[in-house]
């Protein structure tokens, strides 16, 4: 059914060792993609569409979203869902601004933090929650953003990491509110909360600006120089 | 009056290069630091066989640029953006999550893959101009006399690259003469273990000839203070490397509070520094080894060193500039930020201020 090994909602043995390794498993995921990429630069976590297997999407479900940011900031929504939607297309369809820095990963959601320095201590925590869940039974994501297919009726959550020592689950927003809340499949953005404003920070695209000076004087001092170089040579020669 | 410049003034203006370059991922500065450090290289390299050492350095620098663009396209992670070329996806099983094989391009994604390739290859760029201009077995006799215990380590790390450069170019001709391919991948397969075998052994057989003449034996020193030079050089050549690592890598000290970074940088380098001289002063003082003819460190020497040392300091004190960092995503084209190019310019200083070479040059052993 799913391709991750979402728990099942049960024992109260699970409920009370989960406090203890999640944040743990959470860290060493986050060390380990660190190792990675620094072993291997090209290594993240990428678009990967593995076709979500039985996934029907019933009349109405539509993929909660919620955005903590971890300072009482929290942004919600419900998108409508579609076959191979992602948790990265969860985002953008319901209207949040990404920012990925030079490794690919989300830095920054609707501007916040105020600039893109994710490390491994300050990061946008992922997490998911399978449909029917407990309210506050998030499972940290073994996927990364662009690669999770969704399910039907499922929760992504996102929280901002700022340092603590056991990392923050999303707020528990109930299933039925978020759904409540999508107004039409457009999936218009809903904003609980103030701070999320529609400030993009990656849209500033130059497409207009003509002839781009500092690359062409920049480009003719190289080519001087290797010109002069070339001149060096015949002149020794 | 022509004369060959101090190795050691050559290294110091090469490496203050390669640390300008190092601070940023700028294209058109490193494409300017390149072409500077060419320039210098195409007015001052002797005609030796060890300065093609930079065109060899600069191809290396290529590879590289291109298996970073490919490792991104084929296994990089995706940055959305213009979409270029959509490659096949594999499909890799569960425990794989997180490695992605195919999949779309983007131009962002390429951009960013490029300009940090480019880094890379620009410091190879400054390294091949640091063994193309300066003599390998004069950089040696200027080596230390405390560290003459370790010699002969010293003659085959240093003496590798330019003895590799060298055995090419004869390794090449000689297959020449036999007809057999000598360029393209057919020549590079009957090139590269030839190539090793003899730049291995003649940089033993230099450090065999040098231990014949006495270097790498030990002085008649009391062991406690053989010992306490040992340790303290040994501290401050950890401390050097721990503060040129805070220093050259400004991403090394991202996730740290800015005081800390900057502790680990300088103070630790100069620590690392005072360390390690006080063991090399105290090992000196027990080795008497005379010098036949020591290369002079004059006004040049001084000139060469300090353009290279300009350049890396303008770069690490404003090291800060956003300019230094052009965005990928959005892709923009990169801005000239004057105060850095200005800078980089200075590093071509020694294609006037260092002495021309003498007419007829001795091949070197």
């Amino acid at each position: 059914m799913r391709s991750t090994p979402a728990r099942t909602p049960d024992s109260s043995a699970d409920r009370i060792t989960a406090p203890a390794w999640r944040p743990l498993a959470g860290r060493l995921a986050v060390v380990l993609v660190a190792v990675l990429a620094a072993l291997l630069p090209a290594t993240a976590v990428p678009t990967f569409a593995v076709p979500a297997a039985a996934d029907v999407a019933a009349d109405g479900d539509c993929v909660g979203l919620v955005v903590d940011h971890g300072d009482g900031t929290t942004a919600t929504g419900c998108v409508p869902f579609s076959p191979g939607l992602t948790g990265q297309q969860v985002l953008q369809q319901a209207g949040r601004a990404l920012a990925f820095d030079k490794s690919g990963f989300i830095c920054q959601i609707d501007s916040f933090p105020a600039t893109c320095t994710a490390n491994a201590t300050h990061y946008w925590s992922y997490y998911h929650r399978a449909p029917g869940a407990d309210v506050a039974k998030w499972a940290y994501s073994q996927k990364g953003a662009a690669q999770y297919v969704v399910h039907p009726g499922e929760t992504e959550g996102w929280v901002w990491v700022n340092g603590q020592r056991t990392p923050p689950t999303p707020k528990a927003v109930p299933y039925p509110r978020l759904a409540a809340s999508v107004p039409t499949p457009a999936a218009a953005p809903t904003t609980s909360a103030s701070a999320t404003g529609t400030s993009t920070t990656g849209t500033s695209t130059t497409d207009g600006g003509g002839v781009p000076w500092p690359v062409v004087v920049g480009v003719v001092i190289v080519v001087l120089l290797g010109a002069g170089a070339f001149w060096q040579l015949r002149r020794r020669a | 009056m022509p004369r060959q410049l101090h190795p050691g003034a050559w290294w110091l203006w090469a490496v203050g290069l390669g640390t300008a370059a190092s601070r940023t991922t700028n294209p058109l500065l490193l494409a300017l630091v390149a072409a500077v450090a060419g320039y210098v290289v195409a007015a001052r390299r002797p005609d030796a066989p060890w300065a093609r050492a930079y065109s060899a350095f600069v191809k290396i620098g290529l590879a590289v640029i291109a298996i970073r663009v490919v490792l991104q396209a084929v296994v990089g992670a995706e940055l959305p953006g213009h979409e270029l070329l959509r490659l096949p996806r594999a499909d890799l099983p569960g425990w794989l999550a997180g490695i992605r094989v195919g999949g779309p391009v983007t131009a962002e994604e390429l951009a960013t893959a490029a300009y940090d390739g480019l880094r890379l290859a620009v410091l190879l760029a400054c390294l091949g101009a640091a063994n193309a201009l300066a003599n390998p077995s004069r950089l040696l006799k200027a080596v230390p006399g405390a560290l003459y215990e370790l010699g002969v380590a010293v003659v085959v790390a240093m003496s590798f690259a330019p003895q590799a450069v060298t055995a090419v170019g004869r390794v090449r001709a000689a297959r020449k003469l036999r007809g057999r391919p000598d360029r393209g991948l057919r020549g590079l397969r009957g090139l590269l273990l030839p190539v090793l075998e003899t730049a291995l052994e003649r940089s033993i057989a230099l450090a065999a000839s040098m231990d014949s003449r006495g270097y790498g034996r030990r002085a008649a020193v009391p062991a406690r203070a053989r010992r306490a030079t040992a340790a303290l050089t040994a501290a401050g050549l950890l401390g050097i490397c721990a503060g040129t690592y805070g220093l050259l890598d400004s991403s090394a000290t991202a996730g740290v509070t800015s005081g800390a970074a900057t502790l680990l940088g300088l103070p630790v380098l100069v620590a690392g520094v005072l360390l390690a001289g006080l063991g090399l002063a105290l090992g000196g003082r027990r080795v008497t080894r005379s010098r036949y003819r020591p290369d002079p460190w004059d006004v040049p020497e001084w000139l060469v060193a300090a353009a290279g040392v300009t350049v890396a300091a303008v770069f690490v004190v404003l090291g800060g500039d956003p300019a230094l960092h052009p965005s990928t995503a959005p892709l923009v084209p990169p801005p000239l930020p004057l105060a850095f190019a200005a800078a980089t310019l200075v590093g071509l200083l020694p294609a006037v201020v260092a002495p021309a070479l003498p007419r007829l040059q001795l091949a070197a052993p």
